[in-house]
């Protein structure tokens, strides 16, 4: 995840204007969401072994301790309005806790969805670790009843509810 | 389904990528679980 907060670093200009382009933001918010992004891989980084390392707890005179595993995929469904930080702030505490991450980015922001999938891989993460799902909202729903995805992480409007929500299919 | 992209090369990108098939998908989905898998 480190490695990641270098790519970001390295490709801020290059990723700051890809958004510019695919998304109209302003290069200055561009650039600082970049930033942003950066800064939270290498938080993550830096305390993961905090956060998840095991907790004794008390039981009775006899030894425990709490531990936290990891699911498996988790599914993303985003929005564009950041569309660098969004997924970065997801999927660095995922990915850190040992998770894997799928991506159903907002439709208007594919090649910053591609981008960030770019950045992982050459970061080092392993093949499938991350993956953009280049598909569309009623797709992304079928997706959320599959055994395969363990988990739902969705940001936007009622609008992306039923994508996360099979009460609303 | 709607474009509201500014960058035509982006609707290019999401047109071709669109017809992403359930063969594809499947395949993706495979990977992630190997992936955990291996994590």
């Amino acid at each position: 995840m480190s490695k990641a907060a270098a790519v970001l670093d390295a490709e801020r200009e290059k990723l700051a204007e890809l958004a510019v382009r695919e998304m109209g933001k302003p290069i200055r918010a561009a650039r600082g969401e970049v930033d942003k992004c950066a800064a939270a891989c290498r938080y993550y980084a830096e305390r993961a072994k905090q956060y998840l390392g095991d907790e004794r707890i008390e039981v009775e005179g006899k030894e425990a301790f709490l531990r936290y595993l990891p699911i498996g995929p988790v599914l993303a469904v985003m929005p564009w309005n950041f569309p660098y930080w969004q997924v970065f702030r997801f999927i660095a505490p995922t990915l850190m806790a040992g998770n894997v991450g799928l991506l159903k980015h907002a439709s208007n922001v594919p090649k910053c969805a591609l981008a960030i999938e770019s950045v992982l891989e050459r970061a080092g993460f392993p093949a499938g670790v991350f993956q953009t799902l280049l598909i569309g909202s009623e797709r992304a729903q079928k997706l959320v009843g599959d055994r395969r995805v363990r988990a739902v992480s969705l940001t936007g409007s009622e609008r992306a509810r039923p994508a996360a929500d099979p009460t609303q299919r | 389904m709607t474009m509201l992209s500014r960058d035509p090369a982006t609707e290019k990108v999401w047109a071709e990528s669109a017809e992403l098939d359930e063969p594809a998908l499947e395949e993706k989905l495979d990977r992630a679980i190997a992936a955990f898998a291996g994590c």
